[in-house]
């Protein structure tokens, strides 16, 4: 008889009926739930673990509304924001993510504390990708992925951008799955990562989507100076596909005793570079 | 109450109040505090008028100096009068704010089953040598851990505290009791309040965790886990404090709104404990399932899991044998074979085997000798 069992799962499960309005009339006192949302709090890990994970969900649905409530006394509202926070701890999402590889699928409850981790979930699952590329855990990971939308992803970008290229690349994949503004607004962040391989596989990535508006143009701009000679051959690359820039001008452009481009997109520069080379050869004709 | 001195007679309602509360909360408990307070302005009022007044608590009746003795009545305070006979406690003259103190701190003693206060020798007072006769009760380590564990009931009912040092205190003292308080009726804890006329789930609990904790000393319990099962054990309980007394000494069938009001403590209990910060996880848990059935049934039928917890097992088991080998309001103890014959019933049903076999068999021996083995850290 294992008496140590831990009493985690269970005591999530009570905290939800306690919480819940129930037929059998369960009102929760207000002095007690600030403390009810602390106890959940302490058990989060090993519940989201092991479960039961329809309690936790609807724990953190009532935490979500207590949060949100107008009339929500402070002490409950703050209880209340702490476990929602605490849900975006990367552990947690290596929990979810963890129970979900064991489970080799995703249930609905798990889905849904999944979305509530966020970026912590999507960090969790960038790291568990690559071994699950073309399996069904896989693609329902790749379609989460894309269903969590743009806060949790701008979320994850900032932490990227100061990790090294080894974290960062498990991401990549996903980030190519990503409807077209949310992937193409991450290959320009990452674009600006210092590690030049990231830059190199953002410019990549880029070049792939062949976007073609003035925001992007500014930002692979900014790359053909990468002190970098790959990173610079590949913004240029990226340009040229994007734009009916002469390779020649270009090369002229960069060149070094030409002054870098304080003002202006280089295709403007390039455009008086070509007219003021135009007008010189024609002088020196007459000369 | 048969006087006919208004003052008298809200001092007699007073001491009903009083009665109720400290039998149904524990000390420092508000609705106790309320009704001390009410009985010492109606006690002052009568102090006021007549000058001093005699209350024969053994034969329930009181008097005003020089007057004649109005009976306290049989309905609220006949349980009084019982627990009075029972601790040797005969009659009390008040006739100043120390006497009027000591009445005040009696009455919760004998409610509570705690020990007595000192008593003054004075001229009509019969106080320890009145009544039966008996003298004041011996002390005994079972009334000194009924008392420590309706204290830490009180700190968590009322306060949501959870004193840590005091709840390893009283695990020390359970683990430490003499091993024959679990297979004699009357020297169960629960079963001797019931007998006392005071039914007291706080007694009752005792014997619980007292058996869960020869249990998890069988099991082979680390100290700490053995902690929490102890303390589950005392803990499961505690949502009876919000229960009226008059449902728990009624004779006979509990009608269904009564059943309702009871069929709540486990849920009044759990919540009380998972809202108290330091009190284990498992104490929450084993309050909310204890009356939860194996394979579904049972009570409160929401939320928490269908598998019980094996904490939960154990203690509904010790729940269920110190209740049959304990004298009730409504029945007397059951022997011990008859126990354990409806033991074995239920465990075709809804107690678990497995444990019903485990007490029966290894831990319910244990109670017949001291327990030698260190207690938890």
């Amino acid at each position: 008889m294992a008496l140590e069992t831990a009493a985690a799962g269970a005591t999530a499960a009570i905290v939800a009926a306690l919480l819940a309005r129930h037929p059998e009339g369960f009102t929760t006192p207000v002095g007690d739930r600030a403390a009810l949302y602390a106890r959940v709090h302490r058990v989060l890990l090993p519940v989201c673990r092991e479960g039961p994970w329809d309690a936790l969900r609807d724990i953190l649905r009532c935490a979500r509304h207590e949060a949100l409530g107008e009339h929500t006394p402070p002490p409950v509202r703050h209880a209340a924001l702490e476990l929602l926070a605490a849900m975006e701890r990367p552990e947690v999402g290596e929990e979810l993510v963890r129970a979900a590889v064991r489970l080799g699928f995703l249930v609905p409850d798990l889905e849904a504390l999944l979305a509530a981790a966020g970026p912590a979930a999507l960090r969790a699952i960038g790291g568990v990708i690559r071994n699950l590329r073309g399996t069904p855990l896989g693609e329902e990971f790749q379609v989460l992925a894309r269903r969590l939308g743009p806060g949790p992803w701008r979320s994850l970008l900032d932490q990227l951008l100061r990790d090294p290229a080894e974290e960062v690349a498990p991401f990549l994949p996903l980030i190519a799955g990503l409807p077209l503004p949310l992937a193409r607004e991450a290959g320009e962040r990452l674009v600006r990562h210092p590690a030049p391989e990231i830059r190199r596989r953002a410019l990549a990535f880029l070049l792939a989507l062949r976007p073609r508006d003035a925001a992007w143009r500014g930002r692979v701009e900014a790359v053909l100076r990468d002190p970098d000679r790959q990173v610079a051959d590949l913004g240029r690359a990226v340009l040229l596909e994007g734009e009916d820039v002469d390779p020649a001008l270009l090369e002229l452009a960069l060149a070094p005793d030409v002054p870098a481009p304080a003002e202006g997109t280089i295709r403007q520069r390039l455009l008086a570079l070509r007219d003021r080379l135009a007008t010189g050869e024609e002088g020196d004709e007459r000369d | 109450m048969n006087g006919t001195d208004p003052l008298l007679g809200r001092v007699v309602g007073a001491l009903a109040g009083l009665w109720q509360s400290a039998t149904l909360y524990p000390a420092g408990h508000p609705a106790r505090v309320n009704a001390a307070d009410r009985l010492s302005l109606a006690l002052r009022g009568v102090l006021d008028a007549h000058g001093g007044l005699v209350v024969d608590l053994a034969r329930g009746r009181i008097r005003v100096d020089g007057g004649g003795w109005a009976s306290l009545g049989e309905g609220h305070l006949g349980g009084l009068a019982s627990a009075a006979r029972e601790r040797g406690v005969g009659r009390l003259r008040v006739s100043g704010p120390r006497e009027r103190d000591l009445l005040v701190e009696l009455v919760g003693a004998l409610a509570g089953g705690q020990p007595l206060p000192a008593l003054p020798a004075m001229p009509g007072n019969e106080l320890g040598t009145g009544g039966t006769g008996k003298g004041p009760a011996p002390e005994d380590p079972w009334q000194g851990m009924v008392e420590r564990l309706a204290a830490l009931w009180g700190e968590i009912a009322s306060a949501r505290r959870f004193p840590d040092e005091e709840a390893d205190r009283l695990v020390r003292g359970i683990a430490g009791l003499p091993g024959d308080g679990v297979v004699e009726p009357v020297r169960l804890a629960g079963g001797r309040a019931a007998v006392s006329g005071v039914p007291s789930p706080v007694a009752h609990s005792l014997d619980v965790a007292r058996l869960s904790y020869l249990a998890g000393r069988v099991l082979g319990l680390d100290p700490e886990p053995l902690r929490e099962l102890t303390l589950s054990g005392a803990l499961a309980d505690i949502g009876m404090v919000d229960v009226p007394r008059d449902l728990l000494t009624k004779q006979g069938t509990l009608t269904p709104v009564e059943f309702a009001i009871v069929r709540r403590h486990p849920v009044a209990g759990a919540e009380m404990l998972l809202a108290t910060p330091g009190v284990p996880d498992l104490a929450g848990v084993v309050a909310w399932e204890h009356h939860r059935r194996r394979g579904g049934g049972g009570y409160p039928a929401v939320g928490g899991r269908e598998r019980l917890h094996p904490a939960t097992r154990v203690i509904q088991v010790a729940d269920v044998y110190t209740a049959l080998r304990s004298p009730r309001a409504f029945r007397p103890e059951i022997p011990e074979t008859r126990a354990r014959a409806i033991l074995a019933r239920m465990a075709r049903s809804w107690l678990d085997e497995e444990t019903v076999g485990l007490i029966l068999e290894r831990v319910a021996p244990l109670g017949l000798a001291p327990v030698e083995a260190p207690v938890p850290a």
